[in-house]
């Protein structure tokens, strides 16, 4: 769809012009010698014609379009191209005119086109300059109307091609620098021509509906995969995986909450006690419960020495069926002032035995000195605890979840990593 | 709704299947006890061996 037109003859080329835009409109370049003629003025020559080299767009002068539901006019075109890095950066933007909304922009770049208005409220702090971003240690923030912007990139950008109306006066030879600032789906540029600050905010139109609504052509442009990263296009993860997501989330917590309460639900058999050691000492025991793990504790009182433990298990009928060994040290002392300590003077062993009676066999078998001023151990503790939860499967399970949660969150960093990609801040 | 319920019947089961295990002990033994009738560490082989 195309608006309705008034006509002039370009004075410089005698060109036929329509003439878009409204009240506001400042001046008319002409499509076809480059020569900008004064809208106020009757359409004089306000500058002289300027060679110009078409860009690739798919909007044409004329069209009218839906944007966030309100209806435009593409009023002007206007290319533009950055250098740096030693490479050439290219992008197009196209103002267009609403007669309820006023002027904004459509931009067309790396397939994608958006959408940017004008505002008049200044963020906190209201300007940042080339010199504050190179020195700044971090990428520089700063708020507008309860959101936090973030560097994105800046620049000094220049015009290559000039075409149609405009509410300002555009130059081929002006220069601005920018500050692009983003939030999760929004840009905010702080743009500084001359002494003149002004602010824009962009955002990502629906491209299916946009395209369709400005009866785009289908070829002879370049279209972004509506699927692609843009950079005003946050990270969004589907409800079904989002749900996933919590629900692990819970399980590890679940799965945490039970590993901690698994010492809560134990039986005593047989309680802690002490003797001094001048052989092999027989503890009896009965096991009741038909579930959980039977756990030993051995003690020696090893100071700055060792001891290692021969333990036999008998059953009922005096049978040995199983037998360990375990061993204890434990050393401390004082250097440069603070205290060290290091080893430790129990051993815990957990067995799975079924209801009945046993007899364990405790013998200190071996002792030694191996650290000066150490004593050999001459006594023994023993405790017998039933009912002990085991924490491999609650161990696994948490890793499994929680790597789970983890790639979850990964991709969600990933993404945004990507949708940062473009950005030019370098924390070096 | 139908693959949140899943998600939520799958996760709660293996949720509850790990917590079941840990009650029961399955896993927890010492690698260091060794069996006098077999030979092999690990005491597993006691309830299989049949304790009276």
């Amino acid at each position: 769809m195309t608006a309705a037109q008034k006509h002039i003859s370009c004075p410089s080329c005698g060109a036929g012009l329509d003439i878009l835009g409204g009240g506001r409109t400042r001046v008319q370049v002409c499509s076809y010698c480059g020569a900008t003629l004064d809208a106020n003025d009757d359409y004089t020559i306000m500058l002289d014609a300027a060679a110009m080299q078409r860009p690739e767009t798919p909007f044409q002068l004329g069209m009218v379009g839906d944007v966030f539901g309100q209806s435009f006019t593409v009023i002007g075109i206007i290319a533009w191209f950055e250098e740096h890095d030693g490479r050439t950066y290219t992008w197009v933007d196209h103002q267009i005119y609403s007669p309820t909304h006023g002027y904004a922009w459509l931009t067309y770049e790396d397939g994608w086109i958006t959408f940017t208005r004008k505002t008049r409220v200044p963020p906190n702090p209201a300007t940042l300059t080339g010199v504050q971003i190179e020195t700044s240690e971090n990428r520089p923030k700063l708020r507008w109307e309860g959101r936090t912007f973030t560097y994105y990139s800046s620049g000094r950008i220049q015009p290559s091609f000039i075409e149609g109306a405009f509410n300002y006066v555009p130059r081929i030879t002006d220069t601005s620098f920018y500050v692009d600032l983003l939030c999760e789906d929004r840009m905010l540029t702080l743009s500084s021509a001359a002494d003149e600050q002004e602010y824009e905010l962009t955002e990502l139109p629906d491209q299916a509906a946009l395209i369709e609504s400005f009866q785009l052509p289908a070829d002879g442009w370049h279209r972004a995969d509506p699927e692609g990263t843009h950079v005003l296009k946050p990270y969004k993860i589907p409800k079904t995986a989002s749900f996933l997501r919590n629900v692990l989330m819970l399980a590890v917590v679940a799965c945490l909450g039970m590993w901690m309460m698994t010492g809560a639900f134990t039986t005593t058999l047989v309680p802690y006690d002490e003797v001094r050691y001048s052989g092999p000492v027989s503890v009896p025991f009965t096991v009741t419960e038909t579930r959980g793990l039977t756990e030993i504790m051995l003690r020696a009182n090893v100071d700055n020495s060792w001891a290692a433990f021969e333990t036999e298990l008998l059953n009922e009928d005096d049978e040995t069926i199983a037998e360990y060994a375990e061993q204890v040290a434990h050393y401390s002392g004082t250097e440069n002032g603070e205290y060290w300590s290091e080893g430790r003077t129990t051993a815990f062993t957990r067995l799975i035995l079924a209801p009945g009676d046993y007899t364990l066999v405790i013998s200190l078998d071996e002792t030694g000195v191996d650290w000066p001023g150490g004593e050999p151990a001459n006594a023994i503790g023993y405790k017998v605890v039933g009912g002990v939860w085991s924490t491999v499967a609650l161990k696994w399970a948490s890793l499994l979840f929680g790597g789970l949660v983890i790639a979850f969150l990964a991709r969600r960093y990933f993404a945004h990593q990507t949708r940062m990609a473009g950005s030019d801040w370098s924390d070096d | 709704m139908i693959p949140r319920l899943i998600i939520l019947v799958v996760l709660a089961g293996a949720v509850g299947t790990s917590g079941y295990l840990s009650w029961l002990g399955v896993g927890g033994e010492s690698s260091n006890v060794v069996s006098a009738r077999t030979g092999s560490s690990g005491v597993g082989y006691i309830r299989a061996g049949g304790v009276k």
